[in-house]
């Protein structure tokens, strides 16, 4: 009898804990309805243009026929991974993709981090700005433009790196840096640094100004030199900034920049500039070959997938907060 | 963050919102724009009522959406009835046209793979060759397009009379023996100002080097040579490049190929893209009936090549011809740096001799005029296309049409004498007038303007040459323009009609891309478009044979390579077969 009592007594006090949680629920998201309004029209927009076109995937593993639609196809499973694998261009593209994108990484990711601590290091609030914008800029130029202006610059008998060249007796005849695979890496970083190192620099220079100033302020006193506190301060308190974004880049390091490959490429160095992007985008747009196409792509992005896992699971056994 | 703030924010985001909603369904709240358009147009017109027959003022207007597969030939930027070609058109046909223009670029297969894969067909598509990325297949399969003997036969009778009879036997489906295409009239004749014949050049540079002859390959040679020795410059002191290529290095590849007698399919170098492959060429110089073998097999394949690479090695091709976007090409020939230009853009037309892209104003000899093309040692006759390209082209009609007897009236009306006029030079006593030979004289206002803005504004103004229509061809200019239907002009026709017909079966041998011989194509193409510009700029004529050869080996151990030979060989029979009517 007591038993059954108390259980009720339990019951009831579970039910109102329950009420007064819900209430309170309710009671802030009315608070929050605004951040809350916010919130559903991301949603709204990530599953409306990435979640819901997912089902055409299914044309990866059909004999695609516009006419049947994505659905109407012969079913082939995994014909045109094969194709894909057992493609001629298939290692070349893919040393390209990671070529790329790793040295993309290995010179960008670092020069972010470097203008973010310089930036940091600028004490004049007015030319700090300034120095900010000038490196933020490039960002919102096109590539489109980008890539007039890099074609423009390199032209081997009108472009005035080549003119620099020859007026100064480095070379007797222009060099056609955009016709010669030797050089096609090389421009592809640089400008891509260029263009995106300040805007990237973004994030690290707000996790700097995050840091607790009484931390420099007590190296400062035991006698510590600016190289030192970066090392022992700066670098370690945004170590979780770095790992987060590090990761999300190895996340994208199949994905290449498509404008700037596409505008900057040509049939002189394909060799070294055929990426998957671009060749998925010839192979489906050009050629209409729209099952294939969706094959590679998917292969690309399983390969991004397992980069990601990879990283993480690294990070975790060196021991640094994860996020996934 | 302040709660007001956060209100504002959010009423701002329900405000694009409704924005970029009323944006998504602009094109109906344009319709409501236009009828009202529309309706003040047709108050206009009631004035004129008597030009019209009774049977157009009873149609009601009508909207259709057309793509054509050429914008240089439809380069309108104003909408439909602003210009007073348009507005004629509709005066007698009763229908409204808005030009569809997907996607930034010229790459027509693209465009075109994209509306079909998203299933947004327009009303008609204009111009498009069956050749062209298989598309053609794609809307048959697909049943995008509807046949059009039964429209033709009611609303089409200027049609009929318009197209020659054998062509309409050629563009029968074979399948079903309908008819899926109005056939595209283009014919060409033998005139060395026709640059599919000759070479364009600056007309003031050509006779600052004393208008030297270009009979053989070293008379030509050693013309590009002086525009180097003599240090020719342009007026902001520039230095003259020789030879500028405008469209792109294979278009231009190909149209040296059929200099030096390689004859075959995808060879009339017009409106090619880089990306294409010459794949296979018939076995002579005339014999167009074939046999058909690899472009590689053909004995003036290698000249040609190595003729290029010889160009290029002597500094007398712009050496940035591989890397140069086409708007920088452009710009220099714009700009007067360029002796001869190699692509559409400089060619003059026939019908009104005029420059279709203007240098920029550097006096009245800064333009291009056509020199005959040299002549190598063992070919017949120098020439840079080997065949027109009309009947392979043409007009479709979508199955989504809704009032498809209306969209053909359209195409009747602009195959009418009327319309050919109407459509090419403007409207009679307004724009031209015939003079006493019976031909079309602009009014003094027209020239002034083309003289003073350029064809390219003065047209725009007033809608000539800017909206689909059947293409300004000798043949069409043989058609309206009846004082010039002279026997020796109907002799030169009567040649390019041979070239016309004969290239027909080689530019109508198309394969799914799904099929065999279709990715067997594919395979082709993309090791031809990888190595071949290596082989163009190789450093000497021995690299050009050595990588020459390695390429065509390559070519031939592709997979199936002989099978899509032999499938190309019977395609080709049977288009001859059909051509000739059997």
């Amino acid at each position: 009898m007591t038993n059954g009592l108390s259980k009720q007594a339990n019951d009831i006090r579970k039910n109102d804990k329950q009420n007064r949680l819900l209430r309170e629920l309710v009671n802030k998201a009315y608070r929050q309805r605004y951040l809350l309004f916010m919130a559903y029209l991301g949603l709204a927009y990530i599953i409306i243009f990435y979640y819901v076109p997912i089902y055409g995937i299914v044309i990866a593993f059909k004999d695609f026929d516009v006419t049947k639609g994505f659905f109407g196809g012969k079913w082939i499973g995994l014909d045109h991974f094969r194709e894909f694998l057992s493609d001629s261009y298939f290692f070349l593209i893919l040393r390209n993709t990671l070529a790329i994108n790793f040295l993309r990484l290995l010179v960008g990711f670092p020069l972010s981090i470097t203008l973010a601590i310089l930036f940091n290091e600028i004490t004049h609030n007015r030319f700090r700005g300034i120095v900010q914008s000038v490196f933020y800029v490039p960002y919102f130029i096109s590539w489109v433009i980008m890539a007039g202006f890099i074609t423009t610059i390199l032209n081997p008998q009108s472009g005035i790196l080549n003119e620099i060249l020859i007026k100064i007796g480095i070379v007797d005849k222009g060099i056609d840096f955009l016709g010669n695979n030797k050089w096609t890496w090389t421009i592809f970083v640089l400008s891509d640094v260029y263009k995106t190192a300040g805007f990237n620099s973004i994030l690290f220079t707000a996790a700097i100004y995050a840091i607790d100033p009484t931390l420099y302020e007590a190296t400062y006193i035991d006698g510590a030199k600016k190289v030192q506190q970066i090392m022992h301060i700066t670098l370690p308190s945004i170590m979780p900034t770095i790992i987060v974004l590090l990761l999300l880049n190895v996340g994208w390091m199949m994905n290449s920049n498509f404008d700037q490959i596409f505008l900057l490429q040509n049939s002189l160095t394909l060799e070294t500039t055929e990426v998957i992007d671009t060749y998925v985008y010839k192979t489906g747009l050009k050629f209409g070959r729209f099952d294939y196409a969706a094959a590679i792509n998917l292969f690309k992005n399983l390969l991004g997938l397992s980069f990601l896992v990879t990283t993480n699971v690294l990070v975790k056994k060196i021991k640094i907060k994860t996020v996934i | 963050m302040g709660k007001s703030f956060l209100k504002g924010l959010s009423t701002l985001l329900v405000v694009l919102v409704f924005l970029s909603m009323i944006g998504g369904c602009g094109k109906s709240g344009q319709k409501t724009d236009e009828k009202e358009v529309t309706t003040q147009k047709a108050t206009e017109t009631a004035t004129v009522a008597e030009t019209k027959t009774l049977e157009t003022q009873k149609k009601e207007k009508v909207k259709f959406t057309v793509f054509h597969t050429q914008p240089a030939l439809v380069p309108n930027s104003k909408p439909w009835g602003e210009d007073p070609v348009s507005r004629r058109v509709e005066e007698k046909t009763g229908v409204q046209l808005e030009v569809m223009r997907p996607m930034p670029g010229d790459d027509i297969v693209q465009k075109l793979n994209m509306l079909i894969a998203v299933n947004e067909i327009p009303d008609c598509i204009a111009g498009l060759r069956i050749g062209t990325g298989n598309i053609y297949q794609k809307l048959l399969d697909g049943k995008y397009i509807m046949p059009l003997d039964d429209l033709l036969k009611s609303n089409g009778t200027n049609i009929i009379n318009f197209v020659p009879q054998q062509l309409w036997n050629f563009v029968k489906n074979e399948d079903d023996g309908k008819t899926y295409y109005i056939p595209d009239v283009f014919d060409r004749s033998y005139d060395k100002n026709y640059p599919g014949y000759s070479m364009m050049v600056r007309q003031d540079y050509y006779e600052i080097l004393g208008s030297p002859k270009t009979e053989t390959l070293d008379d030509y040679i050693n013309m590009l040579r002086m525009v180097k020795t003599q240090n020719l410059k342009s007026k902001s002191g520039k230095q003259v490049i020789p030879l500028e290529v405008v469209n792109g290095w294979n278009a231009y590849l190909l149209r040296m190929r059929t200099l030096f007698g390689v004859r075959g399919i995808n060879g009339t170098g017009e409106g090619i893209s880089d990306s294409d492959n010459p794949r296979l060429a018939v076995a002579g110089e005339d014999t167009y009936a074939g046999p058909l073998m690899l472009t590689f097999d053909h004995p003036g394949d290698i000249e040609a090549v190595k003729f290029v690479n010889k160009l290029y090695r002597e500094g007398l091709l712009n050496t940035s011809f591989l890397t140069q976007k086409p708007e920088q090409s452009q710009e220099l020939i714009a700009n007067g740096q360029v002796f001869q230009a190699d692509g559409y853009a400089y060619w003059e037309r026939a019908i009104d001799q005029g420059q279709v892209a203007a240098v920029k104003v550097e006096g009245d000899k800064a333009r291009f005029i056509g020199i005959a093309a040299p002549k190598p040692p063992n070919v017949k006759e120098a020439k840079m296309v080997s065949g027109t390209i009309g009947g392979t082209s043409g007009v479709y009609f979508s199955s989504k049409c809704n009032k498809p007897e209306r969209l053909m009236d359209y195409w009747d009306y602009m195959a009418s004498k009327e319309g050919l006029l109407v459509s090419h030079f403007g409207i009679e006593g307004e724009h031209w007038d015939y003079d006493e030979n019976g031909n079309v004289q602009y009014r003094d206002y027209m020239l002034k303007m083309r003289r003073e803005q350029g064809n390219d504004i003065a047209f725009e103004t007033h809608g000539m040459y800017k909206w689909p229509r059947f293409d300004t061809t000798d043949y069409a200019y043989d058609q309206i323009q009846p004082k010039n239907n002279t026997p020796q002009l109907n002799s030169i026709f009567e040649q390019g009609r041979k070239l016309f017909y004969d290239g027909m079966p080689l530019n109508g041998i198309v394969f799914s891309t799904s099929s065999a011989e279709g990715k067997t194509e594919i395979s082709m193409t993309q090791l031809y478009t990888r190595i071949m510009p290596k082989v163009l700029v190789a450093k000497s004529e021995a690299e050009c044979v050595s990588l020459y050869n390695d390429l065509a080996n390559q070519i031939r151990k592709i997979e199936g390579a002989q099978r899509y030979i032999d499938a190309c060989n019977e395609q080709h029979r049977k288009l001859v077969k059909k051509l000739q009517g059997n």
